[in-house]
C-alpha cells in the first residue's frame, strides 16, 4: 500500500512538472508549427468539450440548479437540446377537470407514490378546476414538492368555483424552488415560525393570490435570492414595503392590487425594471439609482385632489428628481386616465418631466 | 513481478499507461474501476493491465484517487466506530477537494479516464465540479471557459432569453 501511495506521488509530482514546462511545448513540437501559445490552448479547450460523452455532458447539466442549468440553454444548440432533454423528462403536468381523468383522487394517489419514491421533478404544475379537491388532498401535493425536491412550480386554482379557499403553507414547499407561480391561492400565515429559507428562490409571481402584508413580508424573509416579484390582483395585501435588509430584487411588477396604498422599496437599489399598474398611489418611494426601465401607469375615477397630488410629487417624482444626478432611466412612462381631466396637472408633469431630462 | 505481494500482504495490480509508465497499486485500489475488476476477475491482469486510452499523467492522478480511496474506505483497516468513520469521511472530503482543484484541461482528461475506466465516485467528483465551474457564470464566460462557439444567431439567443427572462438577470 505505502508503495502504492508513493506512485501516486511521485506521479503528481511528475504532473506538476509536466505542467510546468507547459504542455504547449510539447504540442508544438509533435505540430512542427511554431504558432502562438494561445489558439492552440483555445483550439484545445475546444476539441475537448467535444469529446466529452453525451451522457457526460448530459449529467453535468442535469446538477446544475435550474436558474444556471436554464441559462446553458444559449451556450450553443447542442447544449439547448439537452437542458429541452431534460426538462421533458423532468416535467409533470396535471389539470384536474370534473368527471375527466385524472380525478382528484387519481392525482393524490400519483404525487403519493411520486414522494415515496422520491422522483426527481423539475417542473410541476397542477391546474385545478373543480371543488372535489380539498384541504387534504392540497397538503398531499404540498408535500410532493417537498419530497420531489420541485424547483419550478405552478398552481392554478382560478377555476375552481366558489367554495372555500385553499390555504397554502408556504414554508412546506420544496427547498430547491427557483420559481413559483401561484394563481388563485390563499396564503396562510401557518409554519413560519423556525422556517428554512428557500436558496435559490429567483422568481415569484402572484396572480389573484390573497396574501396579507404580514405573511407578504415573511415571505420576503425566507427569499433572500429573489430577483422578479410579479404581483397581479392580489388582495388583502396593503403595503409593498422592502427594507435594506430584503431581497435585491432587480425587476417589480405590481398590477391592479388594489388593496395596495404604500409601496416603498427605497433600499432597494438593485432594482433595474418597475412596473406599476393600478389605483393612484400618494406614496410611492423608489430608488432610480440603477432603474433603467420605468412604468407608472395611474387609473383614478373621479379627480386627483391636489393635496393628493401634491403629496405623491413629493413622495414620488421628488424621489425620483433627487436621484436623477445619475440616472440611468432609459424607459420612463407616467400614464393616468385622472391626468387627462386635470390639464393643470399635466402641465405640472410635463415641466417635472422636462426638469428630468427625460422627454 | 507478476503477483507481487504488497507490504500488507495484498495483491498488488500493475497498470500500463498509453505512453509506457508503469503504475503499481493495492488490488483493493484498482478494483474501484469496473473494468479493472472486470480484468481481475476475469484473471486477466497478469503480467499488467494495459490502459492504452489513458495518459500517464493522468493515470497518475487516477492512481492517487484510487489509493486514497482505497486505504480510508469504510472498514479498510477494521475500526468501525462513528467517530472514526466521520473523521474518515472528512479527510475523504478534503482530499476529493484538494484532488479535483485543477485547470479545465486536466479536468477533462480525469472526467474522460474515470468514465472509461469506471470510477463512479471519480465520475460524480469531476461532474461536480464541472457543475460548479458552470454554476454562477454568464453564458459567454461559459464559452470561454471551455472553449465553445455560440452557434446561435443574435435573434435566436435573445428569444431564448426573452423566454426565460427571470432565470437570465440581465447577465
Amino acid at each position: 500500500m505505502a508503495r502504492g501511495a508513493e506512485g501516486g506521488n511521485g506521479g503528481r509530482a511528475a504532473e506538476a512538472l509536466e505542467s510546468d514546462r507547459g504542455s504547449g511545448v510539447k504540442r508544438r513540437r509533435t505540430d512542427g508549427e511554431d504558432g502562438e501559445g494561445e489558439p492552440e490552448e483555445e483550439d484545445n479547450k475546444e476539441d475537448l468539450i467535444s469529446l466529452l460523452p453525451d451522457d457526460m455532458l448530459r449529467e453535468i447539466v442535469s446538477r446544475l440548479p435550474l436558474r444556471y442549468g436554464i441559462r446553458t440553454q444559449v451556450v450553443c444548440k447542442e447544449w439547448r437540446n439537452y437542458w429541452k432533454e431534460r426538462r421533458q423528462k423532468m416535467s409533470r403536468e396535471y389539470e384536474i377537470l370534473p368527471r375527466v381523468h385524472p380525478s382528484a383522487t387519481a392525482l393524490v394517489e400519483e404525487m403519493e407514490d411520486l414522494a415515496r419514491q422520491r422522483r426527481l421533478i423539475e417542473y410541476l404544475s397542477v391546474v385545478i378546476h373543480t371543488t372535489t379537491v380539498h384541504i387534504d388532498h392540497f397538503r398531499v401535493i404540498l408535500n410532493c414538492t417537498a419530497a420531489c425536491a420541485v424547483e419550478n412550480l405552478h398552481i392554478d386554482l382560478s377555476n375552481r368555483g366558489p367554495t372555500r379557499p385553499l390555504r397554502l403553507h408556504i414554508p412546506l414547499l420544496s427547498r430547491n424552488l427557483a420559481r413559483l407561480s401561484l394563481c388563485a391561492t390563499t396564503m396562510s400565515n401557518l409554519y413560519f415560525k423556525d422556517a428554512r429559507p428557500f436558496p435559490e428562490l429567483a422568481a415569484i409571481y402572484l396572480h389573484s393570490v390573497a396574501v396579507d402584508t404580514k405573511v407578504f413580508d415573511r415571505i420576503l424573509a425566507l427569499c433572500p435570492s429573489l430577483r422578479v416579484l410579479d404581483l397581479r390582483k392580489c388582495s388583502w395585501l396593503d403595503a409593498i414595503a422592502i427594507t435594506s435588509k430584503g431581497p435585491n430584487l432587480t425587476s417589480l411588477t405590481i398590477a391592479d392590487c388594489d388593496g395596495v396604498t404604500r409601496v416603498d422599496v427605497l433600499p432597494v437599489s438593485s432594482l433595474r425594471s418597475i412596473r406599476y399598474s393600478g389605483r393612484f398611489l400618494p406614496s410611492f418611494k423608489l430608488s432610480s439609482a440603477s432603474c433603467t426601465n420605468l412604468y407608472l401607469s395611474y387609473q383614478y375615477s373621479g379627480l386627483i385632489l391636489p393635496k393628493l397630488f401634491d403629496k405623491w410629487l413629493e413622495n414620488t417624482v421628488w424621489y425620483l428628481y433627487n436621484e436623477t444626478i445619475a440616472i440611468n432611466i432609459t424607459n420612463f412612462t407616467i400614464c393616468s386616465n385622472a391626468l387627462r381631466v386635470c390639464f393643470f396637472l399635466l402641465d405640472i408633469i410635463v415641466s417635472v418631466l422636462l426638469c428630468l431630462d427625460i422627454i | 513481478m507478476a503477483a507481487a505481494e504488497g507490504s500488507d500482504g495484498g495483491k498488488m495490480i500493475v497498470l500500463i499507461s498509453a505512453d509506457g509508465q508503469r503504475f503499481e497499486l493495492p488490488e483493493a485500489a484498482a478494483k474501484l474501476s469496473q473494468i479493472v475488476l472486470y480484468m481481475i476477475e476475469d484473471g486477466c491482469c497478469y503480467p499488467s493491465i494495459p490502459l492504452p486510452k489513458v495518459d500517464g499523467v493522468i493515470l497518475a492522478k487516477i492512481v492517487e484517487y484510487c489509493n486514497k480511496h482505497a486505504a480510508l474506505s469504510s472498514g479498510a483497516d477494521g475500526s468501525s466506530d462513528a467517530a472514526s468513520e466521520r473523521s474518515k469521511e472528512r479527510e475523504l472530503k478534503i482530499f476529493d477537494a484538494e484532488f479535483i482543484d485543477v485547470d479545465v484541461t486536466t479536468l477533462f482528461d480525469v472526467m474522460m479516464a474515470a468514465n472509461y475506466l469506471n470510477i463512479k465516485g471519480l465520475l460524480d467528483l469531476a461532474c461536480q465540479r464541472t457543475a460548479d465551474l458552470i454554476k454562477g457564470k454568464s453564458p459567454e464566460q461559459i464559452r470561454q471557459t471551455f472553449g465553445i462557439k455560440n452557434d446561435f444567431t443574435p435573434e435566436e439567443e435573445a428569444a431564448i432569453r426573452k423566454e426565460n427572462a427571470w432565470a437570465f438577470d440581465n447577465i
